[in-house]
């Protein structure tokens, strides 16, 4: 006999199964549909090339789970629950073709290995999930989480639903007499125990009253679903298929200045379909807010409440903006200073903390510049020391009012070429203006041009041709003072046949790699911490002794996130003999911000709050006698950090060209 | 009111300036000029005064094309006309003689401009063009109040850090004091939008000028020097006590 069971065993008028659905699929549809309106409310954007990269991503990041999973305890429960209710609707799946499409799958063993046992596994390890989560929420609590009423029904509901499920099984197996029983072990285990509690008499009226009361709990659950938080399971997994497929580095989108009507994003609409869709996408897991150096250090920002905020705002506006009426008095409240304050906005380092934590790759800091950018670009409502520094890049080129440094100054008896002056150089030395201009950091392109007068490398300056890339611009919302400035650039580059560039500062290298091909540069790009690694490996720079001691490396951002470079520095501080690197508590992908990118470098911060003290706090604890830098804007901060602190470990901020060079010898 | 504005395009870095060969004229590199910025206070207050009391800016500059980009940020700012003269020149008492000329061709109540400009510092084309247009003027004026449509009252700077109130006659011409207005940021949209409105513009010969009229007069650069570099600078290190210590020892040193 071939294995197999009877599906409808003890049912009756299994017809009002079939009238049901139809009620769940409609009501299922017309929420998912709801949201599909509010999402076709945003702009166009192109987000479905380079399919079979997408697919992948589905499988890696959706099924596979691959950033949910670094969170050890919360990515163990959510597979197991995943898993479980997948396997479990796949067992529905081959309910429903052995039954109402007749094809007779669910037999032999088939049905004994997956249809049985594998179920009955699975389903266990979903209830041990769920357990696992209701313990998180109501034992552990980590902070990042709140807990609405959804909270606590989902869980229940899924719950009731798997506990039922495996009752109507074992109910059936011990009535039958089930000669197969024993490959459904948890629902055997079910029934025997309810054999054991209630009289023979009532259990198939058990039976069928569970069977029907398990049935109208899915459906309702699969009617609730687009309206409640377990939509994420569609919108989380096409967040990640639609997710931005270019480096971080180069994520901000140009506004083409010549067509743009309005600059920037006012309404909701004005972002893009796929940045409507990311406010769904967001499960509030909270894991954003856990590493946004803002929002450890008391600003009015968290990348969680940003996005639910704009999420809430999207809902409760949606019918105004389809062009409906106005469906309640706080409806028509502006989005920006009302959904959004100002100071949120102005909070963000840019440092992409919270983009490289999200496992369903929402995109939080293209939309805070998108929000600056009208702020800026059609207001120009932005904070006093940053109109400072934008004015001063308007007029001089270079963000600091009030420097009087020529850019030329740190080179002085150095013999390092001007590429006016000797017309051709393999490599052009883009300096920076926070480099040049500031005299501590001045003495990191000292170290760095002696290392490369050492090794031979044929290279030059642009000396007063140089002027601010416009990073800064840029990230504080002014694309059009940024496309000025890059246009006149990227002219000038071209115009004195540059091909190669090498530069000490990663918000430049940044621009120059990322932000210029979109405006017609092609040129090849590194970061000096790349150029020095590569420089030892081929033998032309020897590490001489002299350093003794512990060196920690502090990530910057616009080197590490925005462009994946985390090894070439711990190389070359692994190449000096006597050097022994250690790591901080957050470093590489998790490094925490020094807090200057995205224009907060012009920012005033209130003293007992700092980011850079913070990270400061952070270097000291990891037990180093220096901390390597590869960036002028970490060296200032982190300097200063160190400085302002109050116990009496001091230890060294060095630029990882100088940590080469030997310190004090520039 | 209707009021004029005299602005200066003056180069935007220091970097840009370069003494011409032969050490007798300086010369611009940079193909942008930016507004004086002592001018600029004088536009913040043109335009102040327009939202109080009602009437019309017009600003008015003289240089070559590459001025025009500061009577676009004008015009963001809030001016209602712009006219730029058609002629370079760096002696102050002869740009007083072009000003006045045009002025004489414009309608106006008040005419405001800054104290001096960054690159020649010689504070004389606002008083020059009052005196040629025979008007009275205020220098240093850190106040403006309209009190009546034939007077002005003002508030100048005098020596010592004293003030004084001054009433003058319309139509009058005030050099405005740094810090009459906050500078306000011109968002880039607005200025997009400037840059498709029309620009006056005024030759020589319109304003009824030969060019032998504006040849400085009795004043002529001998030599002109670079800047010495000393080195004098020194930064205090450590933390914010630390620093104020060694800052307090050193003012007690000269002391």
């Amino acid at each position: 006999m071939t294995p197999t069971r009877e599906v409808y065993w003890n049912v009756s008028a299994v017809w009002l199964m079939y009238v049901l659905l139809i009620p769940t699929l409609v009501i299922f549809t017309y929420g998912l549909y709801r949201h599909l309106r509010l999402w076709q409310l945003g702009k166009p954007e192109q987000r479905c090339d380079l399919a079979l990269q997408r697919i992948k991503g589905l499988l890696v990041y959706a099924f596979g789970h691959a950033r949910i999973l670094t969170h050890r305890y919360a990515g163990l429960f959510h597979i197991l629950i995943f898993s479980g209710f997948a396997v479990l609707f796949t067992g529905t799946v081959v309910v429903m073709i052995h039954e109402d499409l007749g094809l007779r799958i669910m037999q032999g063993n088939f049905y004994l290995y997956f249809q049985s046992l594998a179920l009955d596994v699975f389903g266990l390890l979903a209830i041990l999930g769920i357990l696992m989560a209701v313990y998180r929420r109501t034992v552990l609590k980590p902070v990042r989480l709140e807990n609405t009423w959804q909270d606590a029904v989902i869980p229940a509901l899924l719950l009731v639903i798997l506990l039922t499920g495996f009752m109507v099984e074992g109910l059936r197996i011990v009535a039958t007499q089930d000669r197969w029983g024993d490959w459904s072990p948890v629902g055997l285990f079910a029934g025997k125990a309810l054999t054991a509690v209630f009289p023979a008499g009532v259990l198939r009226p058990i039976h069928a009253f569970l069977w029907w009361f398990h049935l109208l709990l899915v459906f309702g659950l699969i009617a609730w679903l687009p309206y409640s938080k377990l939509l994420h399971v569609f919108t989380s997994a096409a967040n990640i298929f639609f997710r931005s497929l270019e480096p971080k580095g180069a994520m901000v989108k140009p506004i083409d200045i010549e067509t743009a009507a309005t600059f920037g994003v006012k309404e909701i609409s004005q972002f893009t379909w796929k940045g409507l869709l990311d406010l769904d996408a967001c499960t509030e897991c909270g894991r954003c807010q856990d590493v946004c150096p803002a929002f450890a250090t008391d600003k009015p920002l968290s990348p969680k409440s940003l996005i639910l905020d704009l999420r809430d705002y999207l809902h409760s506006n949606g019918s105004r903006l389809q062009g409906g009426t106005i469906a309640g008095p706080g409806d028509a409240s502006p989005l920006i200073g009302g959904a959004i304050k100002e100071e949120t906005l102005w909070s963000c380092t840019t440092c992409m903390a919270c983009m490289e934590e999200c496992p369903v790759f929402i995109e939080q800091v293209p939309k805070i510049i998108d929000m600056r950018r009208y702020l800026v670009m059609e207001e120009g409502r932005f904070p006093e020391t940053m109109q400072q520094a934008i004015r001063s890049l308007e007029a001089r080129g270079h963000p600091y009012p009030g420097v009087a440094a020529s850019r030329l100054d740190w080179c002085r008896g150095l013999d390092v070429k001007i590429l006016s002056q000797v017309g051709q150089a393999e490599y052009l030395y883009w300096v920076g203006c926070s480099v040049a201009l500031n005299a501590r950091n001045q003495k990191i392109a000292r170290a760095f041009s002696r290392l490369l007068q050492q090794a031979g490398v044929d290279f030059a300056i642009l000396g007063a041709e140089e002027h601010c890339t416009g990073d800064p611009a840029r990230r504080i919302g002014n694309e059009y003072l940024f496309q000025t400035l890059a246009r006149q650039n990227i002219d000038m580059l071209q115009s004195r046949l540059v091909k190669k560039i090498v530069t000490t500062c990663p918000h430049c290298f940044n621009s120059l790699k990322n932000d210029y091909p979109k405006f017609g540069a092609t040129f090849e790009v590194y970061h000096h911490s790349q150029f020095l690694a590569e420089l030892i490996r081929q033998g032309r720079l020897k590490p001489a002794d002299g350093l003794e001691g512990k060196v920690t490396f502090h990530d910057p951002c616009y080197l590490g996130r925005y462009n994946g470079t985390y090894d070439e520095p711990r190389e070359i501080i692994r190449a000096i003999p006597g050097a022994q690197v250690v790591e901080m508590g957050q470093s590489r992908e998790k490094s925490f911000c020094c807090g200057a990118g995205g224009g907060m470098m012009w920012m005033e911060e209130a003293e007992d709050k700092r980011v850079n003290n913070r990270r400061a706090e952070h270097a000291v604890e990891s037990g180093a006698d220096i901390v390597g830098v590869a960036c002028p804007f970490c060296m200032t901060m982190l300097d200063d950090g160190i400085k302002a602190r109050k116990g009496n470990r001091k230890i060294e901020v060095l630029d990882i060209a100088e940590v080469l060079r030997g310190a004090g010898d520039a | 009111m209707k009021i004029v504005v005299c602005c200066k395009g003056v180069p935007g870095t220091v970097a840009d300036v370069k003494i011409a060969p032969g050490g007798k004229a300086v010369q611009y590199q940079g193909q942008f000029l930016t507004m004086n910025e002592c001018d600029e206070y004088a536009l913040e207050e043109a335009i102040a005064l327009k939202r109080a009391h009602g009437g019309e800016v017009t600003v008015l500059t003289m240089g070559s094309i590459t001025t025009q980009d500061i009577l676009y940020l004008a015009l963001a700012k809030g001016a209602d006309k712009a006219i730029r003269i058609d002629a370079q020149i760096q002696d102050s008492q002869a740009a007083g003689t072009v000003l006045a000329a045009a002025l004489r061709k414009l309608e106006y109540d008040l005419v405001l401009t800054g104290t001096q400009s960054r690159d020649t510092l010689s504070g004389l084309a606002g008083i020059a063009t009052a005196e040629r247009l025979e008007m009275p003027f205020a220098f240093a004026v850190t106040q403006v109040e309209v009190d009546g449509d034939k007077t002005i009252k003002i508030r100048k700077e005098l020596g010592g850090g004293r003030f004084a109130d001054v009433r003058l006659p319309l139509p009058a011409l005030l050099c405005v004091q740094t810090g009459i207005q906050p500078l306000t940021y011109v968002p880039p949209a607005r200025m997009l939008r400037a840059r498709q409105q029309a620009l006056r513009s005024f030759s020589l010969s319109d304003l009824g000028l030969a060019e032998q009229q504006i040849v400085p007069q009795g004043y002529h650069f001998l030599n002109i020097f670079p800047p010495e570099r000393t080195g004098q600078a020194q930064f205090l290190e450590g933390s914010a006590g630390e620093v104020a210590a060694a800052l307090l020892g050193k003012i007690k040193e000269v002391l």
